[in-house]
């Protein structure tokens, strides 16, 4: 009797066991339903990239059944994709031409950031304008005292190629203009920092965020066109270096393409920017 | 059971207007090219008044503001020229209610060079002459020689208010006339003795002499007091029902002593 008892017993759980595993198989099934495994195209601008995917990352563990699949190609491929409906958001670096603009055409703003010009803070100069940056990076100017400073050789330093402050710099200041031949290439800011340090001639550029950290303590950024780098002026736009991010829709945002500009302009999206540099503009 | 529909009914009119006068924090601004600077200037001060409010400012021309507004894209248009019917169109169809505050005005001035005798024309003088009707100088009170007709581009912000203050809508400009930009144009016009031209005042210098027209010189008096009659509106557009920040900012732009002062800096003529 008691061993029979004790089958009936055992019986039960295995049965109540099979029912709770079917009950959650049924229940990921009945979410998979609801929410089906989605991917979101989002495509343009290469210097936006990083922030997007540092975006899509934390988007998708908010949203695990959606795939934000993200690629580079331009600002001005992006928006040729996203009209013709063959990705779903467009990102551009730059604010859209009054052509490219049409009736259907939607562009959020979901970030800014701005490239400080920095030399060591022994360099006496303080302000220099875009054509003087341009001219520097250039090699047509090569000595300091040509822009107000100590008569000494300029000592050029830039980013590596796949750098987004050194896409940023070309796009606003060296319009398709070739860097001096003797420029010296850094893979990294804090390379880049180092080897600043120990040239006092040195001029380069740097994100903003990186400035106020350690890296930047024997550097300063220059006033630009008389304007200091500084939150409110990129916000306002008077800063020279201040780059625009833009989602860009066809029509009005929808489903998944909504959710992710939601997450983006929310202070969760927004917060994954500010850490990689950018300023919130929401 | 009918109380219960009615605070329903109730609940569904009132969570509407609420939504659009919720406190946002941000303000984004897109318009407008020919007063950006000015805008620029007026959001720092505002942002340092009112340090929770991030104030965006994007450039990109009159017609990008107002479609922006309409998209919803930006809660503020900046507007230097009148909306034009495709974007009032556009409005209508999203029935929505745009609400235009003027918060400066400026001036388009005639202007020829200094060795001319003429120093006023009147309104039709203008459009005849811009018109190709009147050919000669002699016939506005000035020397026997022939009237060089000069014109802005098309996409001007001064072009539009020139058309509409003087050529009226159906006459563009003299066929003859040379196209230039504004800079280049004042150049051309300070070493041609019989050109005419037309310009912001704000661009005008010592190398070129402004006309009076109707008898009323152009000055942030007479622009102010609207007796200057080839004027233009600076204007910020926002929807009937914007929020709280944004009502506050164009507050803030008609103070007569913070906002409206950087009209004036700027040498604009002050509607406060």
């Amino acid at each position: 009797m008691n061993k029979r008892r004790k089958i009936l017993y055992l019986a039960a759980m295995i049965i109540l066991i099979i029912i709770m595993i079917a009950i959650m198989t049924f229940k990921e099934m009945y979410y998979n339903i609801q929410n089906p495994p989605k991917n979101l195209l989002v495509a343009g601008s290469t210097t936006l990239n990083l922030y997007l995917r540092a975006l899509a990352d934390s988007f998708m563990k908010v949203y695990p059944n959606i795939t934000v699949i993200t690629a580079g190609g331009g600002s001005t491929a992006g928006l040729i994709a996203v009209k013709k409906g063959a990705i779903d958001i467009g990102g551009t670096s730059r604010e859209l031409t009054g052509a490219e603009d049409d009736e259907y055409t939607k562009a959020y703003l979901i970030g800014r950031d701005g490239v400080a010009i920095v030399v060591p803070k022994v360099n006496p100069v303080s302000n220099l304008s875009i054509d003087q940056i341009r001219d520097i990076f250039e090699g047509r100017i090569d000595n300091w005292k040509d822009v107000g400073g100590n008569d000494a050789p300029i000592a050029v330093f830039i980013r590596d190629e796949e750098a987004t402050t050194r896409g940023g710099f070309e796009e606003l200041v060296m319009s398709g203009a070739e860097y001096v031949p003797t420029a010296v290439t850094c893979n990294s800011h804090p390379e880049l920092a180092a080897a600043m340090d120990k040239n006092v001639n040195s001029i380069g550029y740097f994100r903003d965020h990186w400035l106020s950290s350690e890296l930047g303590k024997n550097l300063k950024a220059l006033s630009i066109d008389g304007v200091q780098l500084s939150e409110k002026a990129e916000l306002t736009g008077q800063y020279p270096l201040t780059r625009s991010f833009f989602f860009v829709f066809d029509g009005d945002p929808k489903g998944i393409a909504k959710l992710f500009l939601d997450y983006a302009c929310s202070e969760a999206g927004q917060a994954v920017m500010t850490k990689l540099g950018a300023i919130a503009v929401y | 059971m009918n109380r219960f529909l009615i605070l329903i009914m109730l609940l569904v009119c009132f969570s509407t207007p609420i939504a659009g006068v919720a406190e946002t924090g941000h303000i984004h601004i897109r318009g407008s090219s020919t007063f950006y600077h000015i805008l620029q200037q007026v959001a720092e001060a505002y942002m340092v008044e009112n340090p929770g409010v991030k104030v965006l400012i994007s450039s990109g021309g009159t017609t990008r503001g107002i479609k922006a507004v309409i998209d919803g894209t930006a809660e503020i248009g900046a507007v230097s020229a009148a909306m034009s019917d495709e974007y009032v169109k556009l409005a209508e169809e999203k029935k929505l209610k745009l609400i235009t505050h003027v918060v400066g005005r400026g001036a388009v001035v005639p202007f020829v060079h200094p060795s001319n005798p003429v120093s006023d024309l009147t309104l039709e003088q203008l459009r005849k002459i811009f018109c190709g009707q009147i050919k000669n100088w002699k016939a506005v009170g000035g020397k026997d020689e022939p009237i060089f007709v000069t014109a802005n581009e098309i996409t001007r912000g001064c072009f539009e208010t020139w058309r509409r203050c003087v050529m009226g809508k159906d006459v563009i400009v003299s066929s003859g006339a040379l196209v230039l930009e504004p800079i280049p144009l004042r150049n051309f016009i300070a070493s041609t003795p019989n050109a005419i031209g037309y310009i912001s005042y704000l661009d005008v210098n010592s190398t070129v002499k402004p006309l009076s027209v109707n008898g009323v010189a152009a000055t942030i008096e007479t622009v102010k007091d609207l007796s200057f009659p080839i004027r233009r509106d600076y204007g910020l557009i926002i929807r009937d029902n914007a929020s709280k920040t944004v009502l506050n900012f164009i507050n803030f732009f008609l103070d007569p002593s913070k906002g409206q002062s950087f009209i004036s800096k700027n040498g604009l003529a002050p509607v406060k």
